[in-house]
């Protein structure tokens, strides 16, 4: 009889930068949906520091919640990936993920307790037939299985204590149903804390919340990342929360990353057309009403039989017809550390890559 | 004819359950000039959502009255009139809703939904209403091509205009904006607020702009109204409001919208707790729980809307 | 990116470009039935059941013999072999003429073939083996698909012990068999589908009332309750009209399903931001159930009767089988079954037996074309 086939668990070794946790090199992610085979993501580059806090910045359907996933590894069935995902474990060992069985011990070992994820909807992380309290202790039990009944519970009331959850000991014995959005975004933190997680995935987390709640949770998680150093990896479109939140940021369009630089690179100096319009396009707490607002023309195509160009240059003001919609655009440059991948900077600076 | 379009008169609606009893609106009243566009804020269960449904009677109200002033037949109640009145004046006041994937019907055609009203408004034949919706349709922005598409055709944005198209085709003199623009994405969202300002321009509308977005509020608002638990806190002119809102509520909600610039000194209020529960509202001001200026006149006594230089403010403290 | 590369993905922008144009202009119900040509045993299944009916609609030219014909010189024959080869020799399809022996020992009859007369089968025949129909009961005929020359008899799945041939009445029963679960759930659908309404929009104490009334008719045993209902039936009825009270027995019983899944339905639906856009339209109530309530659940109501039709097809033949629906020479699928309740049947005339491939084959097949369409009415796939 033939042994079914698994897939073997690799053992090449890589290299990765010392400061860095992640590495993500090349990435493409192909989604075949009915009839189409949709190019989600398209050679996207990016590397995480520790205790580094990343935007990911887009539309909806530039990628960056499929980029975000597949970091997981929990992109549904009919996804396709290539590249690599370089992420250095607790112990020190460099894997690249991709290469991962994605059921397998050592990828079930990392989820969780390494790299944890919080979601736009808190809700669907928690079965409703059990407490919160349940539900948290059985996550210490199972990344620390000498735990004991008592000793998880008291974690449990730790950490709700920590992400501030009013009356813990009540809190504790309560359904998922009984605690507010904010609460169980709360809830999920806490959960998330329990793992003690190097990388942080945090997929529009405040989105669903009310500006005020949204304030609560966002203070939360930056007083968090101080006290446990970890790295968070943080995907929205709200380019205010971005600014409030990151250190770095990496704007997103139809797969690729367009631009990437500090958050005052980004918002102070914008280079990438993409990048500019959609500040400009935000109406300002502080501006004069008559004013009309800036607008990107157009709408994001779908990543159907892209070309070899820029994808942006159909809403572009500024595309150079002959240059932008036939050529492959490379990354430039235009301050140490802001990469802009527009063909603008090219006589500015020194072709990179 | 005069300058006010509308009037509500203590707008009220009580949901009544087995054994709750929640007022999800209680006494709003509000003068809507025409031509003006009046933002409503808050956060969820606040009330705004039900306060625009029941203008147009998308729900119906428990109480109070929304005056219409109309040219022919004086001020009526809109809450109240039935039958052949209400044929005629419904189609004054029509919504655009938030999410643009529910609000379309997936079954029909884009022409047969931007078309729906006039059919059962007007007695127009089938040539008029092709060049009724041809029309509107220019004007929202849409490629007439795509008429006989159905929407699942369409991006957010573009499902969108089509709402507007089907809000604007019998002329409505008032349209409720519900979070029009809350579902959609940075670049899309300044070219539906575009084109409402434009719309408005064109056609002399008077809108009702519910958002929980503050920045697009304050984009678009002549007047600003911020709601709590089902009340009415602070009204005002929208500068004034956002320069200098007086209620510490309308100070924290102001105050936590995150800024699109790293440099921007964050001196948040960061409010305490979360919006009650309203079934079981606090006594006296519904906010004290979460105000730092709290006394004990606030817990026992619900403030009244009082009038401060134009501003109305509902707060025992200012 | 190559030369090669680049063509081939310029070729496929284009030929996308043509596929989401269809898709674009496809109602929902053509991307239901985009997804339903997908699935491989729900379409094989229509097909069969479409063969199915197809007979059952020719049913008259295509059976050699008519309800009431039988031959009692041929009792209990097992199914007559067609032949193409006689002595090596390529003549056509072709019976052997037949010939009755008796077994010494147990005296039983047995009809054998006799291997020297050929008798060929003719098509499109004209004339008496039988008899007049009428097609679809309007015009008088009596061409039939097939049938042997002259002395030869042809009887694709034997006889019954009064000489009828099986093959006839299968066909002839599926008349009945296959098309009282359609009326049935027809009827079934109409009642469900206003009852459930009314209930579903208009709430309130209507709601209770009919809440309750749904209850009743459901707590009653079915089986029990179809066979009171059916004891009832004079045995002197035509079948015709027996046929009409066993559709409405059936879906007497089987409305407060749909009623409630129906009303289920309306009061989510009465919810949507489209229901209320609608309203404010000004479209008033009869329009808003007509054009957007009913039409946004449609698709689930017709999967769900289209699996609820094997278990009225199940219920006639229960019925014809305890005796209570029709009665010979009436023919269902039933009846043809009850015909077979004796030991003796399984241990000489295993032939007769061959309806109930039928029920299977017909059970089977709705239920996996049911199964096809519930996967292409759900959005979430």
């Amino acid at each position: 009889m033939m042994k079914p086939f698994r897939k073997k668990e690799l053992e090449t070794t890589y290299e990765i930068a010392p400061e860095h946790i992640l590495e993500v090199k090349d990435l493409h992610v192909r989604i075949a949906v009915d009839d189409y085979d949709l190019h989600a993501v398209r050679g996207v580059n990016f590397s995480l520091k520790k205790g580094e806090t990343l935007g990911l910045v887009g539309e909806s359907g530039c990628g960056k919640s499929v980029t975000s996933k597949e970091i997981l590894g929990i992109n549904p069935g009919n996804c396709r990936s290539e590249g690599q995902i370089l992420y250095r474990t607790k112990s020190g060992k460099v894997l690249n993920l991709l290469e991962l069985d994605r059921d397998g011990t050592v990828y079930r070992a990392i989820r969780g307790a390494e790299i944890s994820m919080i979601f736009q909807e808190p809700m669907t992380a928690f079965s409703p037939l059990y407490t919160i309290g349940n539900q948290l202790a059985e996550i210490i039990t199972l990344h620390d299985p000498k735990a004991t009944k008592a000793s998880a519970r008291q974690r449990v009331l730790e950490m709700l204590r920590k992400v501030g959850i009013a009356n813990p000991e009540k809190r504790i014995d309560q359904y998922p149903h009984e605690f507010s959005g904010g609460m169980l975004q709360r809830a999920l933190i806490a959960m998330m804390l329990c793992c003690d997680p190097d990388l942080l995935i945090a997929d529009e987390p405040t989105t669903a919340l009310d500006v005020t709640i949204q304030a609560q949770i966002l203070d939360l998680m930056r007083s968090l990342q101080k006290e446990f150093g970890m790295s968070i990896l943080f995907i929205t479109h709200d380019l205010g929360t971005v600014a409030n939140m990151c250190d770095n940021v990496a704007v997103m369009y139809l797969g690729e990353i367009v631009e990437y630089g500090t958050v005052r690179q980004i918002f102070h100096n914008p280079q990438h057309p993409y990048t500019r319009g959609l500040l400009r396009s935000l109406p300002k707490m502080d501006q004069v009403r008559d004013e009309k607002l800036y607008i990107i023309n157009g709408v994001v195509p779908l990543p159907v039989g892209l070309q070899a160009n820029c994808g942006f240059h159909d809403r572009c003001e500024e595309c150079i017809a002959g240059r932008c919609d036939t050529q492959e655009i490379p990354e430039f440059e235009a301050e140490p550390g802001h990469m802009v991948r527009c063909i603008k900077l090219e006589k500015q600076e020194v072709h990179h890559g | 004819m005069d300058d006010v379009l509308l009037e509500i008169r203590n707008l009220s609606k009580v949901y009544e359950g087995k054994d709750v009893h929640v007022k999800a609106l209680s006494d709003v009243s509000l003068t809507v000039n025409r031509g003006e566009t009046i933002g409503i804020v808050g956060e969820s269960g606040c009330g705004k959502t039900t306060l625009g449904r029941c203008v147009v009677r998308g729900i119906e109200a428990t109480g109070g009255e929304v005056l219409f002033h109309t040219e022919e037949d004086g001020i009526v109640d809109f809450l109240k009139i039935k039958g052949a009145q209400l044929k005629k004046y419904r189609k004054d006041i029509q919504m655009i809703f938030q999410d643009p994937y529910t609000s379309l019907d997936p079954r029909m055609t884009v022409f047969d939904i931007i078309s729906e009203p006039l059919r059962y408004n007007t007695n127009f034949s089938n040539r008029e209403i092709e060049q009724a919706v041809d029309k509107i349709v220019e004007q929202v922005g849409l490629n007439k091509a795509f008429l006989r598409r159905y929407p699942h055709a369409f991006s957010g944005g573009q499902r969108q205009r089509i709402g507007i198209a089907r809000s604007l085709i019998l002329q409505p003199k008032l349209i409720v904006c519900d979070e029009a623009v809350s579902a959609l994405d940075v670049s899309i969202q300044a070219q539906i607020i575009n084109l409402l300002e434009d719309l408005q321009r064109e056609y002399n509308l008077t809108y009702l702009f519910i958002s929980h977005a503050l920045s697009v509020v304050r984009h678009i608002s002549d007047r600003v109204m911020v709601m709590y638990l089902g009340r009415m806190v602070e009204f005002g002119k929208t500068d004034d409001l956002f320069k200098q809102p007086l209620h510490p509520y309308t100070k924290a909600l102001l105050s936590a919208v995150p800024q699109p610039d790293p440099d921007i000194a964050i001196d948040r209020i960061i409010l305490e707790g979360e919006v009650p529960n309203p079934a079981n509202p606090p006594s006296g001001c519904h906010f004290h729980p979460r105000c730092i200026y709290a006394s004990d006149r606030c817990r026992r006594e619900i403030p009244p809307l009082e009038n401060k230089d134009g501003r109305l403010i509902a707060c025992w403290n200012v | 990116m190559s030369e090669e590369v680049k063509k081939s993905s310029k070729t496929a922008a284009h030929s996308d470009e043509k596929k989401s144009e269809k898709y674009y202009y496809a109602s929902q119900w053509a991307l239901m039935g985009r997804k339903f040509r997908r699935h491989k045993l729900a379409m094989g299944s229509t097909f069969v059941l479409l063969i199915f009916y197809l007979t059952a609609i020719f049913g008259n030219f295509i059976a050699p013999q008519g309800t009431e014909q039988y031959d009692g010189k041929f009792v209990n024959c097992a199914p007559t072999p067609v032949h193409y080869f006689h002595e090596g020799k390529f003549v056509g399809p072709f019976v052997y003429a037949m010939k009755t022996e008796r077994d010494p020992v147990t005296f039983m009859a047995h009809h054998v073939e006799d291997k020297e007369k050929v008798c060929r089968i003719k098509f499109f025949t004209e004339g008496d083996p039988g008899g007049e129909y009428k097609w679809f009961g309007l015009f008088p005929s009596n061409i039939h698909l097939f049938e042997a020359e002259e002395g030869g008899k042809i009887f694709l799945f034997g006889t019954d012990n009064m000489g009828r041939d099986l093959f006839s009445r299968v066909i002839l029963g599926a008349q009945i068999s296959l098309f009282i679960p359609v009326v049935g759930m027809l009827l079934t659908l109409v009642l469900g589908l206003f009852i459930g309404s009314l209930a579903g929009y208009f709430g309130g104490w209507v709601d209770t009332v009919i809440q309750r009334a749904i209850e009743v008719v459901r707590s009653f045993p079915q089986v029990p309750l179809w066979m009171a209902l059916s004891a009832a039936i004079p045995k002197t009825m035509k079948p015709a009209q027996v046929f009409m009270l066993m559709t409405i027995i059936l879906s007497l019983v089987s409305w407060p399903g749909l009623a409630r899944v129906v009303r289920s339905k309306f009061i989510s639906v009465k919810k949507e931001d489209f229901i209320m856009a609608a309203r404010i339209s000004g479209a008033p109530a009869s329009k808003l159930i007509t054009r957007h309530m009913i039409p946004s659940f449609l698709s689930y109501i017709i999967v769900d009767m289209t699996m609820s039709i094997p278990s009225l097809i199940i219920g006639e033949t229960t019925l014809s089988f305890l005796g209570l629906g029709l009665r010979s020479p009436a023919t269902s699928w039933g009846v043809l079954l009850q015909e077979t309740n004796k030991l003796e049947t399984i241990m000489f005339y295993n032939w007769k037996l061959i309806p109930m491939i039928f029920v299977f084959l017909s059970v089977l097949a709705f239920n996996f074309t049911g199964d096809g369409l519930r996967d292409a009415a759900d959005p979430y796939k």
